[in-house]
């Protein structure tokens, strides 16, 4: 038992999806005349890659509305890339997909403190004992309109035992590393799509 | 440490380009994160105001000049500080870039829509200046969500065309602060955002 990866049906990962970004990443690891390599430290032979999860995206709307989980779609796939045998990722790459898990693409690839905080937050130690029990399918939980990004861990037997940990920088009413049932988590992202509609002004 | 069951790491090839592409990228250019939620507007501005002049204004001075030159109001009470950003909630609000970037002299120009791939060269050029002539421009723009009353703002420092044609963009965004290397065409009209407007600064 323990995260289940693929033997889900619904959890289908591109077999594709690692060749797809690898073919953007070379420039990132050389320097030219124009510019210097954003990764250039780094040998790209040493690159690993985790297993990917998938990304799931709301909205606003979708955070003021009654389960901003249930309202959340996916569109793509993440991958934690390291170097050698470093524990902390240097950047996640991702590839969109279509909402049927088809047509997968090249998106982006990202330096940000929610990389390495991805990897702490997965340590078998930090994460305890729940996930290792039931079977959780791992879940990254993007919401750009209120700044909240998370791990979401969503259980396959029943879905009330869901539960995210946000990814720094955190919301003022939720702490770094803290484990947020999805009951808990839905009025407390309620609460910050208020305030971000109260506070979106009109061009003077 | 190990990671949690079920997740591995496995050894992965980077594909060798098959020749030269063409890039540039403004390398002194720094994001700086947005000091208050909703300052993604404030910390660009701050930002491109310390590439072209080495000073890196407070965040809160900038929102307060802009916020007060505008005439903004919360609970019918004029805005008269920001700062210490921390005791004034009151000033977290989504406001325009353009605005705070033209309070800073650093707006030269601004267009709804993307720019076009090709004109990225205007604004960074692939062929590096001789200085005094800066080494190129930051592009603000705006990206919006499908259900986002406002806009987000990020700064466009650099692109990347690969030999086998892959358009990409380096993307700086002050929420984290995140740097990325992105899909041009997946940045303009992407499924979760889209390049709506364009601010050329100076």
């Amino acid at each position: 038992m323990g995260l289940q990866v693929e033997s889900d049906p619904s959890y289908k990962i591109p077999t594709d999806g690692v060749a797809i970004f690898s073919e953007y990443m070379a420039p990132l690891f050389t320097d030219t005349e124009q510019r210097k390599g954003l990764f250039r430290t780094i040998s790209p032979d040493s690159v690993r890659v985790m297993t990917p999860h998938k990304i799931y995206v709301a909205g606003l709307a979708d955070a003021e509305g009654p389960d901003v989980l249930d309202a959340a779609t996916p569109v793509g796939w993440r991958y934690l890339l390291f170097s050698g045998k470093k524990k902390t990722p240097f950047a996640a790459a991702e590839i969109a997909m279509d909402l049927e898990n088809k047509n997968a693409r090249f998106s982006r690839i990202v330096k940000s403190p929610r990389v390495p905080a991805t990897a702490v937050e997965l340590q078998e130690e930090k994460i305890g004992p729940k996930v290792a029990d039931d079977d959780y399918e791992l879940r990254f939980l993007r919401i750009r309109d209120l700044s909240f990004f998370g791990l979401w861990l969503h259980c396959y037997a029943n879905k009330d035992d869901d539960f995210v940990i946000p990814l720094p920088p955190v919301p003022r009413n939720m702490a770094a590393s803290e484990k947020i049932s999805r009951a808990d988590l839905i009025p407390r992202l309620k609460a910050i799509a208020v305030e971000v509609r109260k506070r979106f002004l009109r061009r003077p | 440490m190990s990671l949690i069951t079920g997740l591995s790491l496995q050894k992965m090839s980077v594909v060798t380009p098959s020749g030269p592409g063409h890039a540039a990228l403004l390398e002194s250019f720094k994001i700086h994160r947005q000091d208050q939620d909703l300052w993604c507007w404030v910390a660009v501005a701050a930002s491109i105001n310390e590439f072209y002049t080495g000073q890196l204004p407070k965040q809160c001075t900038i929102a307060r000049d802009t916020l007060t030159n505008s005439q903004v109001m919360v609970n019918n009470v004029a805005i008269s500080t920001c700062c210490p950003w921390a005791a004034h909630p009151e000033c977290n609000m989504a406001f325009f870039a353009d605005l705070a970037l033209q309070q800073l002299g650093h707006l030269a120009g601004s267009s709804p829509g993307a720019l076009v791939f090709s004109s990225l060269d205007v604004q960074i050029p692939e062929k590096v200046p001789t200085p005094p002539v800066p080494r190129g421009h930051p592009i603000a723009c705006s990206i919006v969500g499908t259900q986002t009353p406002g806009a987000h703002f990020v700064v466009i420092s650099g692109w990347e065309q690969t030999a086998d044609s892959h358009q990409c963009i380096y993307v700086d965004n002050p929420s984290g602060p995140t740097a990325s290397f992105e899909d041009y065409d997946e940045f303009v009209h992407g499924k979760e955002t889209s390049w709506v407007f364009t601010y050329l600064t100076q």
